[in-house]
């Protein structure tokens, strides 16, 4: 019985000591480079739909309909952006400034609109509205560069 | 326009110059269809829409200045320069506006902190000038006093601008140059005088000017604080992989080649300013920045 005991306390202390482990792994800035690096493909991944769509029009490339492809592409990704900034990680010489979390509010609100961006890239770009289609470039980049701002660590050119 | 044409179709001889002459007239008709507030908005927008003189963060008035500039000497306010004639410049002549933005000397005879451009402003011809205030005066006025600046002497001291701009200004206008292309010198016209690109993007001596072997080399420590990227032609350290179509989607979008985006005060002069400029303008500041003398200057933290 008290060997049962014993057994069933070590069982509780491991769990316990498990789940609060588990917990601090969770609010321990440091180790969560894991997320960061997700959270840098979630928006490489914009940046190269961007690009596609760019490298397409500014050099008159002959693949309109891929447009839209790439359109569907960062409309999807925008919706991974929120919740791939729900756990505050940072990681040395990363991109994330502090105030994302500090200021989550304001965060949701500005990174929010390149969904609504993305959704008129993929509208204009179902219509073959290339006219639509650079202003919701315009749009697209007016959400990255504005969020960007307060949100993001300068970049650097090497 | 009918009647040239028709003369066209009959006479082939005269058919070029009719035509020509058609066009000409097409030309001076719709430059002259806009008044001096549209050309000046223009104007407005090539020189980045003067995006300092709005407290964006502190949802100031639109040009009724109050954002504080950081630089490395202290912090200058930007001025309310809506037309209100109290607090802001609707009091001001022709002549008084364009000695502020050729010589840097207010109308009372102070000088002005060259962290307002007008050691670029000075090369602005004089119908841009001209035009450019008919704008400015065309906008709503705001009543706000200007804050003081926060500067630590000697660099409160106005009166050592004058010092400053014996050693660190020349005044303009800006000089054709007759063995480029008329491209080339519209590019150079705006990236030098209006879109003041070297202001930010040169990097500047310890008396605050520009260092003249480094033009357009990048900055790590630009206005607000923000690094000001290398944009001459090197391909390792500036824009050369650029093409000139990368430079003018991204003045137009924000958007560099890999499709990383813009930030920061760039992305505030290309949102207010510089996507509204026509193909051919921005394609002409392209032309000048790839024709630029390729410096290696690593302005990374690396």
């Amino acid at each position: 019985m008290s060997n049962n005991f014993f057994r069933s306390a070590l069982s509780l202390a491991c769990a316990c000591s498990m789940m609060w482990s588990a917990v601090a792994f969770a609010e321990d800035v440091g180790n969560g480079e894991a997320y960061v690096e997700y959270r840098e493909k979630v928006m490489k991944n914009i940046g190269s739909q961007s690009g596609a769509i760019g490298d397409i029009l500014k050099n008159k490339l002959p693949f309109d309909e891929h447009i839209l492809v790439h359109a569907k592409g960062l409309q999807a990704a925008s919706r991974l952006v929120v919740p791939s900034f729900k756990k505050k990680a940072m990681k040395e010489g990363g991109d994330a400034k502090v105030e994302i979390w500090q200021k989550w509010d304001e965060y949701v609100v500005a990174a929010k609109k390149l969904e609504v961006a993305s959704d008129k890239l993929v509208a204009a770009a179902e219509k073959g509205d290339m006219k639509a289609v650079g202003a919701a470039m315009r749009e697209v980049g007016g959400s990255c560069g504005n969020c960007h701002k307060p949100f993001r660590v300068a970049k650097d050119r090497k | 326009m009918l009647f040239p044409v028709t003369l066209c179709m009959k006479n082939n001889k005269y058919s070029i110059l009719c035509c020509s002459f058609a066009l000409l007239l097409g030309l001076v008709w719709s430059t002259q269809a806009q008044g001096p507030v549209e050309r000046g908005a223009y104007v407005f927008r090539a020189s980045g829409g003067c995006s300092c003189h709005t407290d964006i963060a502190g949802d100031g008035g639109f040009m009724a200045g109050g954002r504080g500039i950081a630089t490395p000497f202290g912090t200058i306010y930007a001025t309310n320069i809506t037309p209100d004639k109290e607090t802001g410049i609707g009091a001001w002549s022709d002549a008084d506006f364009i000695r502020a933005m050729t010589e840097g000397v207010a109308p009372d005879g102070s000088h002005y902190y060259p962290v307002f451009p007008y050691t670029s402003f000075t090369r602005m011809t004089a119908r841009d000038l001209s035009d450019l205030k008919a704008y400015l005066f065309s906008l709503p006025s705001i009543k706000k006093e200007n804050l003081a600046n926060d500067l630590m002497p000697p660099f409160s001291w106005r009166f050592t601008l004058g010092f400053w701009k014996l050693l660190h200004f020349a005044r303009g206008p800006f000089a054709t140059n007759p063995e480029q292309s008329d491209e080339w010198n519209r590019g150079a016209y705006l990236v030098e005088a209006l879109a003041h690109c070297g202001e930010c993007h040169t990097p500047r001596t310890v008396t605050g000017g520009l260092q003249e072997n480094l033009a357009y080399a990048g900055s790590v420590e630009g206005p607000e604080g923000e690094l000001a990227p290398n944009i001459t032609p090197d391909k390792e350290t500036g824009i050369g992989t650029w093409s000139s179509a990368d430079i003018t989607w991204y003045l137009q979008n924000g958007f560099e080649p890999e499709g990383d985006s813009a930030q920061g005060l760039m992305w505030e002069l290309i949102e207010h300013g510089y996507q509204h400029l026509s193909e051919d303008d921005l394609a002409a500041m392209a032309v000048y920045l790839r024709g630029l003398e390729p410096i290696e200057h690593n302005v990374g933290r690396d």
